[in-house]
């Protein structure tokens, strides 16, 4: 078996979904295994066409306004050209988010399941995994029970073509915090303490003071597109 | 009514009737005030991911090209409508290019609202969202329930959920029927 994976990520390599990748690929082994960063969107029709020499495919991405982000889009349509030579091959789907509640990709993890059946793919599943903003930054402790369990999962996919439902399910966590969690994080919002990985990087940045600038408000930008019409 | 029109229909034959008239109906509206973009002729990149629209020029986008009209006018319109055919049960690519393009509309801090996750908006008031979905005979209804609930939560986001809408249409005709109602 040879496993080719996809990294949707608009980051390419320093990207969430190129650490999910690795935590995946220490349980399924890096034998056999390659990867491909959709980022590089000159290069889709080559990437789409490799899939044809491997039998499992993984594609790993963010949640993006919604959905999957536009390169991810732009690779789906490319290999519809080529959909004859892909079909029936094994996909599983891993995307993530930075919210912490699931309900944010459920919409997108339906696409994926639409996607897999008008493709005609094998669709091995949909492994939804909320809460991945900062992953990439995070000390090694605070991610160690994620880590595990993508592990696990790749190494029982690589083992019996399967995952281990506790695992998917772990790491989806909740829908929707509880009551009384939303109130907490509402008190720690009020108290800035849900904020401070952005503020961190605003201090850094030297934007904290004007992090809420509305810069266009009233102030649109000059025109210089051919394609465009207005009636005014 | 300041209306903002997004054109994401890519470049194909089957939608070149849809797009004369959507044009014609553009330029001949005399209820609102129109600015239309007709996406795959502009240079808009793909996001990045820097977060530099949040977190170093906040509300302003890193990457320079042709989104900025775009952008620079989403907080000053009334409505969005969006336009796309249906590919792969899903908006076109243009489209979700450019949206994903628009993140920087929202804060990064987040608070719930409707008992869930959500990011705070950056402007005091934003549009609300219209969109024109052309559908053919590939399209299901499971793949038309998914859009618009991809829309709707795109609106939940904006905090506009109670006031947008999603219109199918299978033929010109319906262009001429989505306008009348603008």
């Amino acid at each position: 078996m040879s496993l080719i994976v996809y990294n949707g990520s608009p980051r390419g390599e320093k990207s969430n979904s190129s650490i999910i990748t690795s935590w995946f690929l220490e349980g399924y082994g890096s034998d056999n295994t390659e990867i491909r960063f959709l980022k590089k969107f000159k290069q889709h029709l080559t990437y789409a066409e490799e899939m044809i020499k491997h039998d499992q495919v993984l594609i790993v991405f963010p949640l993006y306004v919604d959905g999957m982000p536009g390169q991810v889009k732009h690779f789906y349509e490319i290999l519809s050209s080529i959909k004859e030579k892909v079909k029936n091959k094994q996909i599983t789907f891993i995307i993530h988010s930075g919210f912490s509640d699931g309900i944010q990709s459920r919409v997108l993890e339906h696409h994926c399941n639409i996607f897999a059946n008008i493709m005609e793919l094998n669709n091995h599943g949909v492994i939804i995994i909320p809460g991945s903003e900062g992953f990439r930054l995070m000390p090694p402790a605070m991610t160690k029970k994620k880590r595990l369990a993508v592990s696990r999962l790749g190494a029982s996919y690589k083992a019996n073509e399967k995952y281990n439902a506790s695992d998917i399910e772990f790491l989806f966590g909740k829908e929707k915090s509880s009551k009384s969690g939303r109130f907490i994080y509402r008190i720690l919002g009020i108290l800035g303490l849900t904020n401070t990985y952005w503020n961190s990087q605003l201090k850094r940045n030297k934007a904290k003071k004007n992090c809420f600038d509305a810069p266009y408000k009233d102030n649109p930008s000059p025109i210089t597109t051919n394609a465009y019409i207005t009636n005014k | 009514m300041k209306i903002l029109i997004l054109n994401g229909i890519p470049e194909d034959d089957k939608y070149l009737d849809y797009e004369k008239e959507i044009e014609k109906a553009v330029s001949a509206n005399t209820t609102s005030e129109i600015d239309y973009f007709r996406l795959r002729d502009m240079n808009i990149n793909y996001c990045r991911g820097c977060w530099d629209c949040w977190v170093k020029t906040p509300g302003k986008c890193g990457i320079k090209d042709d989104h900025e009209m775009i952008l620079s006018r989403t907080p000053n319109v009334d409505m969005i409508l969006y336009i796309s055919p249906v590919i792969l049960g899903y908006e076109s690519s243009i489209l979700k290019t450019c949206k994903d393009r628009s993140i920087g509309t929202a804060h990064p801090y987040i608070t719930i609202h409707k008992g869930e996750q959500h990011h705070i908006q950056r402007y005091d008031s934003m549009p609300d969202i219209s969109v024109m979905l052309i559908t053919d005979e590939d399209t299901t209804e499971e793949q038309i329930d998914l859009i618009s609930t991809t829309y709707f939560r795109n609106a939940l986001n904006l905090r506009k959920d109670d006031t947008s809408k999603f219109v199918t249409i299978n033929n010109i005709g319906g262009v001429k029927d989505v306008f009348d109602r603008l």
